[in-house]
């Protein structure tokens, strides 16, 4: 006993001796990663009150009626109709944004994020879902190489969304017979290609685009869908599915 | 403060990193515990309502309104909670394209976010789109690897917050990722990316040695980790010394539970990362041994696998 309280005697001064500070050691620690459910209904919440007209406002906007699809718009490869019908709209909005003759337009296929634009009417909303990033719309100027290593991309991927005005095949994933505007590739020329910003400037492993001259529409694709959609409609017309094919596989 | 009771009650609730046998109980029968709840999210890209009941596998998770009730139910239990992001509050859904980020600010005031650090597509708005929202948060946001002093962030940005909750002195920096082929070069002109390694030390010591901190939290956005050779948190904690918990994000990494890795003197580091999209609300509890003794006794006992 004696000997006990000696050694915690010692144990004190010592611990006196090496500070007079109390020190705050972290000993352990313990974790839970909680999933966030919504058990019931918080209508009555500070939080929902402050959301609420933030909320009401958002759907508002996004219920707004924009057009009419006349037929399901699938997601698909290699060719597809919603990636024929996105490309096309980019391809006639770049042309008209810009004054530029673009030869054709590219979407790249993970930039689309519904896999179908249901029959009936569309919503404003509904575009936001289909292209949710703010990727603006640019007009690339290529050479007839450049046009071969973004056809060569697109093959390997097995096909992205392209518009009216190129075609190729693919085989052992390689582009083949790429024609635009219904002509082999010329050398000599520079081809204008619509696309967004993010691959025009080498995303979605497009490195070799970067440092190619790009005209800057100003307008996110989004807002280019909308708008295209809204002319379709103000002219009394609906979307209609454009059944071309532009990729054809070995 | 608690009494030991209450520690081993508090210590029972969740899944003890240390079999209870291990525990060495009786050290802290002489010392006064305290416990530090903290509450973390990453990667909630304005999911402002929970995601939407459309067959999809989050559906009907996360939101603002049912996060909000479960940080107040925790607050209502815990004597001392801290609140943090780890970057990516912007972008994902429309509320973001309408109302470029004042919701999500405003969200994370009403439920007293502490300190948050800034991601990668928190610059989506651009520099001065961030500055903008800033009037909407109460809380402020550390980075410690982006060198902003000849933009308009620098008013925003600080190197470390030092919070002190229950005698604890807590400590805490963020780090970001690089941001070239990331983020658009107009969205954020003027920032320069610095190696988080280097920065990490250099702040991990002010806060430990010149600070006197208690414990020192990483915020990161680096992701957690690579099958390439990149910086990531699990690298981070392996060549640091003095960051005893990373909170991680940008990879949306699903975390069973935290894990914990070795520094470079070979003591434990925390890390953990919660999801995505406010699906998770990640819950580190920190218990603190007072003593007078310069060297902690039962610390030695953190499992360092």
């Amino acid at each position: 006993m004696i000997r006990v309280i000696s050694i915690i005697a010692i144990l004190s001064v010592l611990a006196v001796g090496q500070s007079c500070k109390s020190v705050q050691h972290l000993a352990t620690a313990d974790n839970v990663n909680l999933k966030v459910e919504d058990h019931q209904s918080y209508g009555d919440s500070p939080m929902e009150a402050m959301v609420r007209p933030y909320r009401d406002e958002l759907q508002a906007e996004m219920n707004v009626v924009i057009g009419y699809n006349a037929a399901d718009l699938s997601k698909g490869k290699v060719n597809s109709s919603m990636g024929n019908f996105v490309s096309d709209l980019l391809l006639s909005e770049a042309t008209k944004l810009s004054g530029i003759a673009v030869d054709f337009a590219i979407q790249n296929y993970g930039g689309l994020r519904i896999v179908k634009l249901p029959k009936g009417d569309v919503t404003k909303g509904k575009l936001f879902e289909l292209m949710p990033f703010d990727n603006l719309l640019v007009i690339v100027e290529m050479k007839a190489q450049d046009v071969r290593n973004l056809c060569n991309r697109i093959a390997d991927y097995g096909g992205w969304p392209i518009s009216e005005g190129v075609t190729f095949n693919i085989s052992d994933a390689m582009a083949g017979d790429i024609m635009v505007g219904g002509e082999p590739l010329d050398e000599s020329r520079i081809y204008q290609v619509a696309m967004p910003d993010y691959v025009a400037n080498g995303g979605d492993a497009c490195p070799f685009m970067i440092g190619l001259p790009q005209t800057d529409t100003g307008q996110y694709i989004r807002h280019v869908l909308i708008a295209g959609v809204e002319e379709i409609t103000a002219q009394g017309n609906q979307i209609e599915h454009n059944p071309s094919i532009r990729i054809t596989k070995k | 403060m608690q009494s030991r009771r209450n520690f081993m009650k508090a210590m029972g609730k969740g899944g003890l990193l240390l079999g209870v046998n291990q525990f060495p109980f009786h050290l802290f029968d002489r010392g006064e515990v305290t416990k530090i709840t903290l509450l973390h999210t990453n990667d909630v890209h304005s999911r402002v309502d929970p995601f939407p009941m459309d067959g999809g596998r989050n559906q009907g998770l996360g939101g603002v309104v049912s996060r909000a009730k479960l940080i107040e139910q925790i607050r209502s239990e815990e004597e001392h909670v801290l609140l943090m992001d780890s970057g990516d509050i912007f972008q994902g859904t429309p509320y973001f394209n309408f109302f470029g980020g004042e919701i999500e600010m405003k969200c994370m005031s009403e439920m007293s976010y502490d300190v948050a650090t800034m991601g990668n597509h928190d610059f989506d708005a651009g520099i001065d789109g961030f500055v903008k929202q800033m009037k909407h948060a109460n809380f402020p946001f550390v980075m410690s690897n982006y060198r902003v002093d000849d933009t308009a962030l620098s008013e925003h940005l600080q190197d470390y917050l030092i919070k002190e909750v229950g005698g604890i002195r807590v400590g805490f920096f963020g780090l970001g990722i690089k941001l070239d082929g990331l983020v658009p070069e107009s969205l954020c002109k003027g920032v320069i990316y610095q190696d988080p390694i280097v920065q990490a030390q250099r702040v991990a010591n002010t806060l430990k040695h010149d600070e006197k901190c208690d414990v020192v939290i990483c915020l990161s956005h680096l992701g957690y980790r690579y099958d390439e050779d990149w910086v990531s948190d699990v690298v981070l904690a392996r060549e640091t010394e003095n960051i005893d918990l990373i909170l991680g994000g940008h990879t949306h990494t699903f975390l069973k539970a935290m894990q914990t890795k070795k520094n470079k003197k070979g003591e434990a580091v925390f890390v953990n990362q919660a999801g995505f999209g406010g699906i998770l609300l990640g819950r580190v509890d920190l218990y603190f041994e007072n003593n007078k003794k310069a060297k902690c006794q039962s610390c030695k006992n953190l499992l360092v696998k």
